[in-house]
């Protein structure tokens, strides 16, 4: 939720956006780097940034040395996390090389909540770039031929046409996923038949095209709930055609159905919420041979979700002072979803 | 009598229009059209998008050092906040 929320209520303000922009170089990494060994230089020195912050994810002000400077989880207002870029440039100007020793000063909440300062171990100095022919971990390589699915999902208003709210995950949501090359084979395979006539895609496919296919953030998600939530309706059935082609190349049509119903009470740091996404699907998979060339699938129908986030500190209104616990959702209309797959290399 | 054709020609065209309205909305999509339809979707701006993140630490400390500029670091758990859901 740190990351969803953190978006949306951090790093959309048009104000800390060109202050980013203009005064810091703004860097964004996996936390699990921080805390996996490190295969490279980069990981190293993100291990050694991640053993004085002061959870397992946050925001980190750095010199140039990979040094952190700061690092925090929350802000007490929205005007705090200018405040934190300000101090941040003072941090830096006294500390922005290794000419003077410091510690990592460490807040749950800048200003307010502070935590003993850390002494940086790390002792290391960074290169100006990866090795050559290593690619930066940060920076996927996937394979070619792999098909890059973007997903797109969006609230519609009354009149069927997409909502005005993009910030919000609760509104719009956007993710992507990867076919690679030995599952798209193995697709081909199961619908080379469905030039005869309509024949049920493999249930591990369906499973693709719908799990990404829903509003919210990810502890919400209807299928394999991240945080074990339970899945109490999980039905999906799609059924290929081919409709052209020709010199081993294909054109199959799509159409399936789709229903996902997941709960789950409170329990640890599990918030409680519901959620329910019911929708019709029709769409186009084209093939030359084995190989998936492009996807294109729409998916229209309901959804309800009913997320409740913890109450808000006593006094506090920004929703900065609470990112990990991010903001109550409560939703229930028409949406509409999108999935558009195209090979890597073909942009 | 003139004006009752009229009013029957009006209501005659508008079942018309309405025929032609709901054939064109039942006419079978091609990939071309439902990716008109998907692309319609797609914001035009995404204010979330609008902070240029470097995903390498080490060009970002490359840059920080030519630039004198502090590095400001976003580590998030899950998937990348850039292009998915998170």
């Amino acid at each position: 939720m740190f990351a969803g929320a953190a978006r949306e209520a951090v790093f959309s303000n048009p104000t800390v956006i060109r202050r980013l922009n203009a005064e810091f170089i703004p860097v964004s990494v996996s936390a699990a780097r921080m805390h996996t060994p490190p295969q490279d230089i980069e990981g190293r020195l993100l291990q050694a940034a991640g053993r004085v912050a002061p959870a397992p994810q946050g925001i980190a002000v750095l010199n140039s040395d990979g040094q952190p400077l700061a690092w925090t989880l929350m802000f007490d207002s929205d005007s705090a996390v200018l405040d934190f870029l300000d101090y941040a440039k003072r941090r830096f100007r006294e500390y922005g090389d290794r000419s003077r020793p410091f510690e990592s000063e460490r807040f749950q909440r800048f200003p307010s909540m502070r935590e003993p300062d850390a002494a940086y171990t790390g002792g290391l100095r960074a290169p100006a770039s990866h090795p050559q022919g290593e690619a930066c971990p940060g920076r996927p390589q996937h394979p070619k031929g792999t098909l890059r699915v973007q997903v797109i999902g969006r609230a519609l208003d009354d009149r069927g046409q997409p909502g005005a709210d993009t910030l919000h995950q609760s509104q719009y949501v956007q993710d992507q996923f990867e076919i690679p090359v030995p599952m798209q084979r193995l697709i081909a395979a199961a619908l080379s038949g469905a030039e005869f006539g309509p024949i049920r895609v493999p249930d591990g496919f369906a499973r693709m095209l719908v799990f990404h296919a829903f509003l919210g953030q990810i502890d919400v998600r209807p299928l394999e709930n991240p945080n074990g939530g339970h899945s109490k309706i999980a039905v999906y059935e799609f059924w290929a055609q081919r409709t052209s082609g020709k010199d081993g190349k294909s054109v199959l049509r799509l159409d399936g159905t789709s229903h996902l119903v997941t709960d789950a009470a409170p329990q640890g740091e599990m918030q409680h919420f519901r959620h329910s996404v019911k929708l019709t699907w029709e769409g186009f998979l084209e093939l030359d041979g084995n190989r998936i060339t492009r996807l294109i699938l729409s998916g229209e129908g309901t959804e309800r979700l009913t997320w409740n986030a913890p109450q808000p500190p006593t006094g506090t209104l920004s929703e900065v002072a609470f990112l990990p616990a991010g903001r109550s959702i409560n939703f229930d209309g028409k949406v509409r979803y999108g999935l558009i797959g195209k090979p890597t290399g073909s942009d | 009598m003139r004006s009752a054709v009229f009013a029957l020609s009006t209501v005659v065209g508008f079942f018309a229009f309405g025929q032609s309205s709901r054939a064109e909305q039942e006419a079978p999509a091609t990939p071309e059209s439902l990716t008109a339809k998907i692309e319609t979707l797609r914001p035009k701006q995404l204010v979330w998008r609008e902070i240029g993140w470097n995903r390498c630490l080490l060009d970002g400390l490359k840059q920080s050092r030519e630039q004198k500029k502090p590095v400001l670091l976003w580590a998030f758990i899950n998937a990348d906040p850039q292009g998915e859901r998170c």
